[in-house]
Parts: C-alpha cells; sequence; structure tokens
C-alpha cells in the first residue's frame, strides 16, 4: 500500500515507529482543514499561520500520547481548538469571519419568519454569530461549518454527545433571537 | 514556494534538525497512570471517609440526642461531623472533576456520572462498616500511631462533652448533680431538668442529657439512661481516658434521695406518691 493511501492512524504509528519524515504528509493533509477552522478565531493570517505552527508542532511532540484506535481527525482539530481558546482569550475582542457559503449554510437552518434583505442578513449573522455565547459557537462551528458529526464534535470538545445535540438546538435559538430582535430594529 | 508549502518546510526542517522532539511514550504513560492513580486514590479516600461518617453516626450515641426533642436537635447540630462531611464532599468532587479529565468518561453524562460515583461510594462505604471495619477504626483511633493521630481531628469535636449535650459514665450520684467520666476527663452535670428523669440513675450506668454548659458545669434540661453499646466510642473513650488513674467512686451520700422532683432518683415513684 502506498504511503498516501494510509490512514492517518496508521500514518501515525509509521511516524512514531519508523520515519518521522512522515509527518509531512500529516501537515498537509490538515494544514487546509485547520486554517480554515482556526478562521473562527481570528481573521488576521499571520496570527492564523502563528497558530497553526504551533498546533503541528504540538501534534508532533505529543504524538505518542494519541490512541490509534480513536480517530486521528478528531485528536488534532482537539489540540487546534485549544489553541483557539488560548489565542481568544490573550484577544478578548477578536471578531470571526464567515464565508459566503457559510451565511448560506447559516441561513438555511436558521428558520427566520420573514424574508430580508441578503446583504443586511448576512451582516446581521456575523455579528449575531460574534454574539454568542462561546460555549453555542464552539459546537455550532463545527457541526455546520467543519461539518462535524455529533461523535467528532464530542471527542473534540471533550463533552457527551447529548450535550453536543442539547448546545446546538440552544445556540440555534439564540442565534435566531438575535436576528429577529437586530432585523425587526 | 506556495505559503502552504512554507509552514510545512518550515516545521520539517525544525523536526530533522532536532528542534523538536517526540516526547517519550514512558513520559504519557506515567501521565496517565498518575491521573488514574489519582482518580481511583480519591475514590477510595471518598468511600473511606463516608464509612467513617456512618462508623460516627454509629457509634457517637449523637442520633439519640434526637429523641430529645428541640433541645435534643441543638445538641445534635452542636455534635455532627461537619469536619467529616466536608471532607468526604471535597473528596466527591475531585472525583468527578479527575473522572472528567479521563478519557473513558468524558463521554458520558456529568449528572449520571456523579450519580454512578455517589452510588459506588455509599454502597462500597455501607460495605466496609458491614465487614467490621468500626472496629479498627476504634482501636486506631485511640492509640499513639500516625492513623490514629490523622484520624482525631475529625472525632474530637466535642466527643461526649459539648456545650448543649452530655454523654457518659456516671462516677458519683448526689442529690442534686451527678459525676460523670466523658472522653475529656470528669465533668458535673447539675440538674435543672425540664421533665421528670423516670429511670433510676446509679453509678455505672451511661448516661446521655441535653441542657446548657456554664463554665464548667453542666446543667441537664433532659436526661437519658443509655446503653452502653449504643456510645462504644465514648465509651472507649473513657476507659482510654482513665486507664491510668485511679477509679475514685464514692457513693452517692443521700442515696435513695427525698422527695425531690428534679431528683432523677426514682422521680416515677416519687412523682406517684
Amino acid at each position: 500500500m502506498q504511503i498516501n493511501e494510509l490512514t492517518d492512524e496508521k500514518l501515525v504509528k509509521k511516524i512514531r515507529e519508523e520515519n518521522i519524515d512522515f509527518y509531512g504528509l500529516i501537515i498537509e493533509r490538515y494544514q487546509q482543514k485547520l486554517s480554515h477552522y482556526l478562521r473562527k478565531f481570528t481573521n488576521d493570517p499571520d496570527e492564523r499561520e502563528d497558530i497553526l505552527q504551533i498546533v503541528f508542532i504540538k501534534v508532533y511532540r505529543n504524538l505518542h500520547s494519541f490512541n490509534i484506535k480513536k480517530k486521528f481527525s478528531s485528536w488534532i482539530y482537539r489540540v487546534a481548538h485549544n489553541q483557539g481558546i488560548d489565542f481568544l482569550k490573550k484577544h478578548a475582542h477578536q471578531e470571526i469571519s464567515l464565508e459566503s457559503v457559510e451565511y448560506k449554510v447559516i441561513d438555511e437552518n436558521i428558520d427566520l419568519s420573514r424574508d430580508f434583505d441578503k446583504s443586511i442578513l448576512e451582516e446581521k449573522i456575523r455579528t449575531a454569530f460574534n454574539e454568542i455565547k462561546l460555549k453555542y459557537r464552539e459546537p455550532l462551528v463545527l457541526f455546520f461549518f467543519e461539518e462535524k458529526s455529533y461523535e467528532e464534535i464530542s471527542d473534540i470538545l471533550r463533552i457527551p454527545q447529548n450535550t453536543v445535540g442539547t448546545l446546538i438546538s440552544r445556540g440555534k435559538k439564540e442565534i435566531k433571537n438575535i436576528l429577529e430582535q437586530k432585523l425587526i430594529r | 514556494m506556495s505559503e502552504e508549502k512554507k509552514l510545512e518546510k518550515k516545521i520539517m526542517q525544525k523536526i530533522k534538525n532536532g528542534h523538536i522532539k517526540l516526547r517519550s511514550k514512558y513520559v504519557f504513560f506515567a501521565e496517565k497512570l498518575g491521573l488514574n492513580g489519582a482518580l481511583a486514590l480519591t475514590i477510595i479516600l471518598a468511600i473511606l471517609f463516608f464509612n467513617l461518617f456512618l462508623f460516627y453516626f454509629k457509634t457517637a450515641g449523637h442520633l439519640v440526642y434526637l429523641s430529645f426533642g428541640k433541645d435534643g436537635i441543638l445538641a445534635f447540630l452542636e455534635t455532627f461531623p461537619y469536619l467529616l462531611v466536608i471532607v468526604f464532599l471535597l473528596f466527591l468532587l475531585l472525583a468527578s472533576y479527575l473522572s472528567r479529565k479521563n478519557e473513558n468518561f468524558y463521554k458520558k453524562s456529568f449528572s449520571h456520572l456523579v450519580l454512578a460515583l455517589i452510588i459506588l461510594v455509599i454502597f462500597l462505604g455501607s460495605f466496609l462498616t458491614y465487614l467490621g471495619i468500626d472496629k479498627r477504626i476504634e482501636r486506631e483511633l485511640y492509640s499513639s500511631r500516625p492513623t490514629g493521630r490523622v484520624l482525631k481531628p475529625f472525632f474530637n469535636r466535642c466527643l461526649g462533652d459539648c456545650q448543649k449535650g452530655m454523654a457518659g459514665l456516671v462516677s458519683e450520684v448526689y442529690q442534686d448533680y451527678l459525676i460523670i467520666k466523658t472522653p475529656r476527663g470528669l465533668q458535673k452535670v447539675i440538674f435543672k431538668l425540664k421533665m421528670p428523669c423516670f429511670e433510676k440513675i446509679e453509678v455505672g450506668n451511661f448516661i446521655i442529657a441535653t441542657g446548657e454548659k456554664k463554665g464548667n458545669d453542666f446543667f441537664a434540661y433532659r436526661i437519658k439512661l443509655i446503653d452502653k453499646r449504643e456510645i462504644p466510642l465514648i465509651e472507649q473513650g473513657i476507659h482510654q481516658r482513665f486507664l491510668f488513674e485511679k477509679e475514685k467512686i464514692s457513693l452517692p451520700p443521700e442515696f435513695p434521695c427525698e422527695i425531690n422532683h428534679t431528683c432523677p432518683i426514682n422521680s416515677l415513684e416519687n412523682i406517684s406518691k
């Protein structure tokens, strides 16, 4: 089997036991995904790259702590998530950015009672997303924008799956309330 | 070269140069062992403290105070083993926190986890009591061994000798007062009975009383005879306290007493007269 065809977990086993050079493949596989995810923590590309570098270094250093029976993607997302949270703690007033496709996702999932002008709605969605509590924002971002399953979100955020469902449902409700208040004004 | 490739090259260079190294798997193994060990130890301590709490209630006779009514409630609250309960709850909280950190338990609901922990602790704590670990605790408590010294602060809180309650072995009986032995020493118990005592109090009886301590004297409002098997902790404490002292027990001078409604001796007969 070609090295490129190996699953993340088997690749990690090879890096740990045979050749550290294969770690480049892990970086290749996850750089774009994690960079996209970290946009929800900072808009600045330089800051994002710094965080990303720290994430890949931490992942490499702690590779032996990963249980290869579990999903590697959830583990690396968890490291990135923790690093993103650390960044937010240091830079309290960071605003998250959303892409046009993400506005659409929110628009489709938040069932607003009236139709609104698209450009106004996008601006309001962005501010609403920045206004909701972090505990709701985290699972919403992972579920809608990173397309993670409840189980993966549970592994990344280290919370029970039932709690993931509750937080997503409450987060959606909170965004809807904020949007309706903002759009009526 | 693209930005993405640049980052990959930068990190791989640091790895190949040896600036970034893999942490040894033994470090993680030790960390995991430490965390699991701490969790197991905390659960064991929570079980032990729950067992100590049951032991205290079973052997110090403080539940008897509740049978005295309002006065008894104050004595019960005064003698309640708060420190034991606080330490037990702290260990339970710590166990819940550590179990959340454990990779096998974080997926479970927190309330279910805490409930399972409480059931486990209560079940095993009661099982230890059933196994008779009490006798060992009792022996340790009055020994000079390190375990005894550790346990003492949790039990010594006014054991048999409090502001609102008193329990001990009757050493001398007088018309208006008694001298009793408690784990802290001799105590004068003066009768100020609100209710007549229907039992005949004699030297060698164990009594439990509610009332008020003023200075060195205890003014008893209600008094009861109690079987020594109901207060083995106090009995053992008295035994240890007076082990090396020559027992001085004098007979009551005016025994049996004259008609006196405050007198505890043969009060029922006196009232019927």
